[in-house]
């Protein structure tokens, strides 16, 4: 089923703080995009599951002297010694070699939680409940991504049955490689103040490959060394001290 | 009534008074199955761990369970390898403690992940990099192992040595006994280091993160050894416990204070490793990705204060006191300082566990607390109330200290 | 042969041995996986045709065009419709997810009514010709007696065809009022008009020709108007080459987005407006006809040369250059100067209001390009339309029914503030909405209309819009039986009271008529969803042509108004020289406790009228408050001695109220933000109908605002 797209890939994000307002777009329309369920009445934000998560971050200064931006974090794609691949005991966490995308599949999943121990960017996700909708709803969940059970660990994949979409349409086509507009993952699309840049990394001649260069671009934890795909940028002094530091309290 | 049981040359209280010590302990252990049961039925929402604090009180009892059942192995590492026949006394007691304490935590574990059901998965699609793996592997290797070592101790039971076949395999299983003993030290030294090296490996979580000797990083090592001091420690207590309650003298002095000794030795060394293990955290590895050792120190009320109470209070100390023959003479010392170790051990899983999640890695994070639910408190509880009934029972009709005969009739 | 116990273990021992060569426990143990991962409580996911149908976001007044992916029909995802002519369609949070309201937990199965007014009155289902059989006999009572109160009808979306219906009921009916809701965003267009010498048309906002927009509080950033035009013009300001100034009290998300930030004292807008008037004044920045067109202009100024900077300035809070800065920038380019608040937080006091929106005026609006500009009223079926009042400024209980056309929408306002305006007995109050919402405790039958995307919509031009606008959404989703059209529901009451019904009977036909309309008129151009060139009105051969390209989810755009003159004005209005005095005084007194300012997000302030789905953000993320949260600066949380998420209680002359605390810097120093947040997935009906959150505890004042209440704080 992949035959023509070969092509290696090293699929990434380019999140432009300064854009951001914190609208929550991007949250909802990844949860209607992955048939994530509502919350459960007693979920909270420790609880919840949101593949993307939007999260302020204040400069600390004291009020009229505060700033906060918000923060879109995302599974940020590791790329080196991924850390929730390595940990796994039952090889439900993958990194796909043709895309850089790093995979969760949840039927394999054990629910040890072992892998979210090890993400540092917090960015997944277990299922306390089981997930339901109400009455009717689930007519309107999206075809494409299947609903995942209660006792698994879920995060974003870059909205991979797009990408699978995107791939039967070049293959219907006869062409080798997808078209890059045809793979847009959700929060890209919904985004209104378009913060975010989604492109592969590995065609120099990409937006993206070509916007991550510039020199307020930075990544979270960088010094960890997982040499993540999502990139942030900020013209603010404060947040790019702030993230280079790594002063947390 | 239930005479014809208990060993010959034992004394062991009346029946009635021994259901009146078991019954608070089954319904103890009863509550706990409710919250068991909650948890595999209706989902783990009724703990208090979430996608922050992935991992809570089951995780450290896990740790901290398998750390003290270390006993088992090395109390059978002295007596089969070493060939240190004191250890021979403590040895029946041990594997029973291990036994609970494995399969407790197996239990405990089953209850914890989110699918058991899939358990076996671990076993079909093993990725061989994770340390839970081989904690996985090992961890039911051993416990095969310790219920294999357990069956002939019951097998001894006067009642069924009356059936000539299990006196023969008895026979047969006690030849074999050094071999599993050799097997279950690997074995059990194998996922003593691999929980180790659960949260050493963690490059993600800057607090637990340690250099790699080899393949393992430092914690591995960290691990194995400070659960071989703590293991004869735990031994001590327990049997100190046990004389306590039972209000009989079940080993001479000399054994216990050879387990002091033997713990002793060990954790000194281990303290010594520690320290050099801690110093090179602090001036290199932590540094390197960015974070200042003393800013974990910082946050919350983790303050540096920790890491003297469980290296110095809870190490150095219960060290020298157990290494030195004079204070170790003193059957109240010998103890407190056993007490301590197994302290000092615990207080490093804690740190390990709930300090690593609790810090932040994010600039935007905050010091998070966690207090477990009444369901994870409750399960703990009964693995506690298990240990103590499986004990009780084993206590009542089988040999666990061969010496009690002697001291009796002596 | 004899068989030994031997044997049986034999047997049974190689029965397992044997079983383990067979499929069964390979079969067992792969069928055990497989049921943990599709057990029965993960549900099928739709299969069918997938189609792409065109549409308008049904949830608030912007009413952003939208495509929706669909499965059988059913809609299954929403998105927005990028550089469309009309309406810059990018959905926000609570649109992406709009096709989800119709299975919301708490939407009404079937009409209800209360028992009783009393405290132990309970909600009853009733069948749709016992509530008229015992609606119609009041609603004949109200009208006959004139102690019994007016009838009135809050129309929290005026302007849609359906408005009219409701004006033409009432106009059948002597002393009726027609109610719209008191916090609009375009509230100030409405006290300009009012400012008229002479009537006046409907104005908007030019944003598209405007350099510098002075915002006093409006959140333009954070829902405002069409969210996606908003963003475009003014969140990237280094592209637009506009300026927006935010005047609030605290740091909100508009004012970070925002080119400057003037943090003021809360309550002395009317002075910081005042102060830049006089810098205007004295610097001669203002345009020299005005001196003719204003009525009040010597009053005026001299009121405004009291407002020196410098003493301002230690009113509000903002240094004397800023504020003259300020209005050499306002005044030196055309410019906006809109007041407005958070959409939870309600009108602004009127005195405030009329002296910011005479900014404006000063400015030499709304002849002015760039500024506030006259617009075309919309193409109309009736004439004769009834003045709007807004719910604050009806008079003190003179309502004796009332019939509420959607339960919230886009703004809240405290059910206090409904109950001060209804007759000392309570009156009579009908609620049409397909869900139950904090409002439906206050109702004595509620009517279950279609839920959004079930129901014929309308998009009327969105407030503050420079030119009028329409489009018109079709239903997506089968209506339920259960479910009763506001038409409908109408044409049984008038038939109730034998007044008869009159004209078109369904929804459709209504909007059909507007459609007509436009197309008579032959004016504006009908834009396709595609984003394909526009067509003008005028090609349209017939009406039918037209009302296809309304289903099609096409938005007609007016032409631009012709410039008109500018007509006279009076700068203060009916503003007294004691209203003008007090207008000035700051909100926060000395050594007063705390001031509670409730907080919301347009059109997800009720539970019912959003998705589930929304909880991830309003529930399990920080991004937004939810009914329980309230914000306050770590500074004042500090010297009450709270810590970040802990509970407390906070306790106003209205009552108290439970709330977890959380601590934001971006929040001035003594204020407590309280969020009117959604419980986004409530399952329990009664919990989220009886608890209207923070309005429940918030102090209406006399002028019926309701921004500020004082409370006090105590740990819980």
């Amino acid at each position: 089923m992949d035959q023509g797209t070969q092509k290696k890939s090293r699929y990434g994000m380019l999140i432009d703080l300064d854009r951001c307002n914190g609208c929550g777009a991007c949250m909802v329309a990844c949860a209607v995009e992955h048939n994530v369920a509502p919350a459960e009445h007693k979920a909270t934000a420790r609880t919840g599951v949101t593949w993307l998560r939007v999260a302020p971050m204040s400069n600390g200064g004291e009020f009229p002297a505060t700033d906060t931006i918000y923060v879109p974090m995302p599974c940020q794609q590791c790329e080196k010694d991924t850390p929730c691949v390595a940990v796994c005991p039952q090889n439900a966490v993958d990194v796909d070699p043709a895309t850089g995308i790093v995979g969760q599949v949840p039927q394999r999943c054990l629910g040890c939680r072992y892998c979210m121990t090890a993400c540092p960017y917090h960015a997944r996700y277990f299922d306390w409940w089981d997930p339901q909708w109400p009455k009717g709803m689930e007519q309107a969940l999206n075809p494409d991504v299947a609903p995942r059970m209660r006792g698994v660990v879920e995060k974003c994949n870059f909205c991979h049955a797009r990408l699978h979409t995107a791939r039967t349409k070049a293959a219907a086509e006869g062409r080798e490689s997808i078209n890059p507009a045809d793979y847009v993952p959700a929060c890209v699309e919904v985004c209104p103040s378009k913060a975010i840049v989604f492109g592969d990394l590995e065609d120099a001649t990409s937006e993206l490959a070509q916007a991550v260069k510039h020199p307020h671009v930075f990544r979270f934890l960088e010094k960890l060394g997982t040499e993540s795909k999502v990139y942030y940028r900020s013209d603010k002094q404060w947040v790019l001290d702030k993230a280079k530091s790594l002063q947390t309290v | 009534m239930d005479k014809q049981f208990i060993p010959r040359g034992l004394r062991r209280t009346t029946f009635g008074k021994f259901m009146a010590w078991m019954i608070p302990w089954i319904l103890v252990l009863g509550f706990g199955l409710y919250a068991i049961y909650l948890c595999l039925a209706e989902g783990l929402f009724h703990t208090n761990m979430d996608n922050r604090f992935a991992f809570g009180l089951w995780i450290y009892l896990d740790l901290t369970v398998i750390a003290l059942g270390a006993g088992a192995f090395f109390t059978g590492f002295l007596l089969y390898i070493l060939r240190r026949e004191e250890a021979r006394a403590v040895i029946n007691s041990a594997v029973v403690l291990g036994l609970i304490c494995y399969s407790g935590a197996v239990a405990v574990l089953m209850v914890d992940v989110g699918q058991p059901l899939r358990a076996w998965f671990t076993f079909w699609h093993p990725n061989t990099h994770s340390m839970l793996t081989e904690v996985t592997f090992c961890l039911t290797a051993y416990l095969t192992v310790l219920l294999i070592e357990y069956v002939p101790i019951v097998l001894k039971n006067r009642k069924l040595r009356q059936i000539p076949r299990f006196l023969v395999f008895e026979f047969q299983l006690h030849k074999i006994m050094p071999v599993l003993a050799g097997v279950g030290t690997f074995l059990s030294f194998f996922h003593q280091g691999s929980l180790g090296g659960l949260y050493g490996v963690l490059q993600g979580r800057p607090f637990a993160f340690r250099e790699a000797l080899g393949i393992w990083p430092s914690t591995f090592f960290l691990f194995v050894l400070s659960a071989a001091a703590a293991g004869p420690s735990f031994v001590l207590v327990m049997t100190a416990l046990v004389q306590g309650i039972s209000k009989k003298k079940l080993v001479k002095p000399e054994v216990l204070q050879f387990l002091g000794r033997i713990s002793g030795s060990l954790l000194l060394v281990y303290i010594l490793v520690k320290a050099i293990d801690t110093l090179v955290w602090m001036n290199y590895t932590s540094p390197m990705v960015g974070f200042s050792a003393f800013e974990f120190y910082n946050a919350g009320s983790f303050g540096t204060w920790i890491l003297v109470l469980e290296v110095v209070v809870l190490g150095l100390v219960p060290a020298l006191l157990l290494v030195n023959g004079h204070m170790r003479a003193r059957p109240l010392v010998l103890l407190g300082a056993a007490l301590m170790t197994c302290c000092g051990v615990m207080l490093n899983r804690f740190v390990m566990t709930i300090q690593t999640l609790a810090l932040p890695t994010l600039p935007f994070d905050a010091v998070l607390s966690y207090m477990p639910s009444w369901e994870e408190v409750a399960t703990f509880v009964a693995v506690l109330a298990y240990g103590v009934l499986l004990y009780s029972l084993s206590f009542r009709y089988l040999t666990l200290f061969p010496q009690e005969k002697d001291i009796r009739q002596s | 042969m004899k068989l030994t116990r031997r044997d049986v273990l034999r047997f049974a021992g190689g029965s397992v041995l044997g079983a383990l060569f067979t499929p069964i426990p390979w079969k067992l143990l792969d069928d055990s996986s497989i049921w943990t991962q599709n057990w029965s409580l993960i549900p099928p996911l739709p299969r069918g045709p997938i189609t792409t149908k065109f549409t308008h976001c049904p949830l608030c007044s912007a009413g952003c065009t939208a495509k929706a992916r669909c499965v059988n029909g059913v809609p299954v995802g929403l998105s927005g419709v990028p550089n469309l002519a009309t309406r810059n369609g990018m959905l926000c949070a609570v649109g992406l997810a709009a096709h989800h309201v119709a299975y919301h937990p708490l939407r009404l199965s079937g009409p209800q009514a209360f028992t009783g007014k009393d405290d132990g009155s309970v909600l009853m289902p009733v069948t749709l010709d016992a509530l008229l059989a015992s609606l119609g006999p009041k609603l004949r009572a109200v009208m006959s007696s004139a102690s019994a109160g007016a009838v009135a009808v809050l129309d929290q979306r005026p302007g849609r065809a359906m408005s009219r219906r409701y004006q033409k009921f009432l106009s059948g009916i002597p002393g009726s009022m027609y109610v719209v809701s008191p916090s609009r965003e375009d509230g100030m267009l409405g006290t300009l008009r009012a400012l008229s010498g002479s009537p006046c048309g409907p104005m908007g906002f030019d944003f598209e020709n405007t350099k510098t927009v002075l915002s006093v509080g409006a959140p333009l950033l954070d829902g405002w108007g069409v969210p996606e035009r908003m963003q475009v013009l003014f969140a990237d300001t280094s592209a637009s080459g506009k300026t927006l100034m935010q005047i609030e009290s605290s740091q909100s998300r508009t004012a970070r987005g925002a080119t400057t930030w003037l943090p003021v004292v809360p309550g002395t807008e009317a002075a910081l407006a005042l102060s830049f008037a006089n810098v205007i004044f004295r610097e001669g920045l203002y345009p020299k006809e005005i001196e003719r067109t204003i009525t009040d202009f010597p009053r005026y100024r001299e009121l405004v040369l009291r407002y020196h900077p410098h003493p301002i300035s230690a009113l509000t809070g903002v240094s004397p250059d800023t504020i003259v800065d300020t209005a050499r920038k306002i005044a030196g380019s055309p410019s906006i100067v809109i007041a407005g608040a958070d959409p939870a937080r309600g009108p602004l006091e009127k005195s405030t209001e009329i002296l910011v929106a005479g900014l404006n005026l000063l400015l030499g609006a709304p002849a002015r390009s760039g500024g506030i500009t006259l617009r075309r009223e919309m193409p109309d079926v009736d004439a004769g339309a009834m003045p709007e009042t807004p719910l604050h400024r009806v008079p003190d209980h003179s309502i004796g029914l009332l019939i509420m056309d959607g339960a919230e929408y886009g703004e809240s306002f405290p059910t206090s503030l409904l109950k001060r305006k209804m007759v000392a007995d309570g009156g009579t109050v009908v609620l049409l909405s397909p869900h139950l919402s904090a409002r439906s405790a206050s109702a004595d039958y509620l009517i279950p209309t279609p839920s959004p995307f079930e129901s014929w919509e309308e998009h009327p031009t969105p407030p503050g819009a420079a030119a009028a606008s329409f489009s018109v959404s079709a239903p997506l989703l089968a209506p339920r039986e259960t479910s009763v059209d506001a038409v409908r529901f109408l044409g049984l009451l008038s038939e109730a009271i034998g007044t008869g019904t009159e004209g078109s009977t369904s929804p459709e036909a209504v909007l059909r008529q507007r459609s007509d309309a436009i197309q008579s008129a032959g004016r504006g151009t009908v834009y396709a969803p595609d984003g394909a060139e526009g067509k003008p009105v005028s090609a349209f051969s017939n009406g039918d042509e037209a009302w296809q390209a309304f289903l099609d989810g096409g938005c007609w755009v007016d032409e631009p108004a012709a410039p008109a003159r500018s007509g006279r004005f009076s700068i203060l209005g009916t503003l007294t020289d004691d209203e003008l005095a007090t207008a000035a005084r700051p909100r926060q007194r000395e050594g007063a406790a705390i001031t509670l300012t409730p907080t919301g997000v347009r059109a997800a302030m009720s539970s019912g009228s959003i998705s589930p789905i929304l909880s991830k953000i309003f529930q399990e993320s920080d991004l937004r408050g939810n009914s329980g949260t309230a914000l306050i600066n770590p500074t004042t949380a500090s010297q009450l001695g709270i810590q970040d998420g802990s509970a407390a209680v906070v306790r106003s002359r209205k009552g108290t109220l439970q709330v977890r605390l959380m601590l934001d810097p971006a929040v001035r120093p003594g204020l407590l933000q309280a969020a009117v947040g959604p419980w986004p997935n409530g399952t329990s009906g009664t919990e989220t109908m009886d608890n209207e959150g923070v309005l429940a505890i918030c102090e209406v004042q006399e002028d019926g605002t309701w921004r500020f209440t004082d409370v006090t704080i105590e740990k819980a």
